[in-house]
């Protein structure tokens, strides 16, 4: 029998363990994840409609053991050389999952925009969480809704870090609405500027019409193969100046297959890019100080890796990018 | 669009090495690259299961052919690749059929590769485990009447001058690291990048036939596309446009 004073967890997670809310109780500056538990739209290995769920438990983790080694100085950033604590967290809230149907794409879309437009209709920052890539286009679909109201006269940026371009505009059985197609559909969106879309991290064999289109629009891709020559730090500079050239907001998308399967092999659709988690993590500091107006990360599903790793280091990825809005420097 | 309508599933159907058309020995024709496969393990417990499994990691690669792509590019060195320089220059037999033949698997393995380079084609083994290589040597230099060399990727070895030679791409050339496919891991083998950079010296070269080896598909935890088996095909696959000459820059 517990004594009285026992301390229990809760059996519900969360991400970062934060409270339960609706987009009506959001304020200016919070931080809104919303779950997006769908590979439907996925045409290959699926698993990824088990990422917000594994997520919510990995981030959990790692917030307890970040909170239990911040007991005393505060926690130690061995590359920052500094010390800081987690005053941010209290600015998270957890919307839950927008509701997926598998036989109605076009309903699943309006479900997971209607959160994304009103979690930054309220001026907090949507971070959403797959399910397969497909997804970001619906989340980036409500935060341009949003900033056609808020913002009606600007137009915003965007940074796709991805082992693929996803500009298909049709594939097979799944037609427009696919996780290879999700990156053109964000190109058709009213509000996007194609002149500051960059790509980060495309590995292998890519259609090559697609690159032609891409760069005739003005965007930027950089390859894996790109990344690892020149370094991290020059990447994010080039796709920060590129994506933010003449426009004040961007909005990022995070797949985490651009990680080099031998790392990370808990996705859809691995790649051998020689990427590694510290190249990732690197990346992700690099912009997480950017003015971001709505994250996804995707891809995540866990059935594909037994050793569960992939939903760690994805777990480490979403911290790093919210990093300066969930800490707060104590000591140098 | 509906189910129906769609094209063909890539893993469903009949799966050649890189779908091409399976064709019959006297069918062979003189620069062709011919696949076979040899479902012997030499002791390793999955290795027969390998020449499978390349078939079904290679038909991911099949982009020349693919009706979802205008035109595959090499996004890491912006070459295009040339579907008119595959199809038909890359052909595949099967596997020998062990059970049926009276002859020892290293003399089938020899007899097969022999015949394929008297035809002046390529032979392309998908072992099966790593030391089927000297059947297909003895093979290769039976065919040309030559004395032929033997280049594993992973050594400091450059292609012999004015000398034939074969390839031998194995599973444990690639540093552990990268995958987890390999009968034998190793922790000072190649990286895809290092992996690729000879291939596309040594396919230009006196190039006489290929092997993968080493590869055990039934290794857990990886599901259907293992990293191994998709590091070996992509490196292979390189071999082969640089012997067809199917890659050209980007105009």
């Amino acid at each position: 029998m517990p004594e009285a004073d026992t301390q229990f967890s809760s059996p519900i997670r969360r991400f970062f363990q934060a409270r339960s809310g609706s987009p009506a109780e959001l304020r200016d500056g919070e931080i809104a994840f919303v779950g997006m538990p769908s590979d439907a739209t996925h045409s290959s290995r699926i698993g990824a409609r088990f990422g917000p769920r594994s997520l919510r438990h990995e981030t959990t983790l790692l917030i307890e053991k970040l909170k239990q080694d911040a007991a005393g100085d505060g926690l130690y950033d061995t590359r920052a050389d500094r010390f800081f604590d987690l005053a941010g967290l209290s600015r998270i809230v957890d919307l839950g999952d927008a509701t997926i149907d598998e036989n109605d794409v076009e309903a699943t879309i309006e479900s997971i925009a209607g959160l994304t437009a009103a979690a930054a209709a309220r001026g907090a920052l949507p971070v959403a969480v797959g399910g397969d890539h497909f997804n970001g286009y619906p989340a980036c679909l409500g935060v341009s809704r949003a900033l056609s109201i808020t913002a009606p006269d600007e137009s915003f940026g965007y940074i796709h870090i991805d082992g693929h371009l996803d500009y298909g505009d049709r594939l097979g059985a799944w037609g427009k609405y696919n996780h290879a197609t999700n990156a053109r559909r964000v190109s058709e969106l009213p509000n996007i500027s194609r002149s500051n879309m960059v790509w980060i991290g495309i590995a292998g064999w890519v259609d090559g019409a697609d690159v032609a289109e891409i760069e005739a629009a003005g965007g930027l891709i950089i390859s894996a193969e790109e990344w690892t020559r020149c370094g991290t730090a020059q990447v994010a500079q080039r796709a920060l100046a590129h994506a933010l050239k003449g426009r004040s907001r961007i909005y990022l998308t995070i797949d985490i297959d651009a990680l080099d399967a031998g790392f990370l092999p808990g996705t859809g659709s691995v790649v051998h890019s020689e990427i590694t988690p510290r190249h990732y993590l690197d990346l992700l500091g690099a912009v997480s100080a950017a003015p971001l107006c709505g994250i996804d990360l995707v891809e995540v599903a866990p059935p594909l890796d037994p050793s569960g790793r992939s939903e760690k280091i994805a777990a480490r990825l979403l911290f790093e990018v919210l990093k300066p809005r969930l800490t707060r420097i104590v000591s140098t | 669009m509906p189910l129906r309508d769609a094209p063909t599933p890539r893993m469903a159907g009949h799966l050649p090495f890189m779908r091409g058309p399976t064709v019959a020995l006297s069918e062979v024709s003189a620069g062709q690259v011919v696949a076979f496969g040899a479902t012997l393990g030499g002791g390793f417990g999955g290795s027969p299961y390998a020449p499978r499994a390349l078939r079904e990691t290679s038909v991911y690669f099949g982009s020349h052919f693919s009706s979802n792509m205008k035109a595959a590019m090499d996004i890491d060195r912006r070459a295009v690749l040339s579907g008119t320089r595959i199809a038909g220059h890359l052909v595949e037999l099967g596997d020998i059929d062990l059970d049926r033949s009276t002859a020892s698997p290293a003399d089938c393995i020899a007899t097969l590769t022999a015949a394929i380079c008297r035809q002046d084609a390529i032979p392309l083994l998908l072992g099966g485990a790593g030391n089927l290589v000297g059947s297909f040597l003895e093979g290769v230099g039976r065919g040309l009447g030559l004395d032929v060399e033997l280049v594993r990727v992973a050594s400091d070895q450059t292609p012999p001058a004015g000398k034939p030679f074969i390839v031998q791409l194995d599973a444990s050339d690639f540093a552990s690291i990268w995958h987890g496919g390999a009968a034998w891991p190793r922790l000072s083998g190649l990286s895809l990048t290092a992996c690729r950079q000879k291939m596309a010296i040594l396919g230009t070269a006196d190039l006489a036939g290929m092997t993968i080896t080493g590869l055990d598909p039934t290794r857990q935890g990886l599901s259907l596309v293992k990293t191994g088996q998709r590091l070996l095909v992509t490196a292979i696959l390189d071999l082969i446009y640089a012997r067809l000459g199917a890659l050209q820059p980007q105009e």
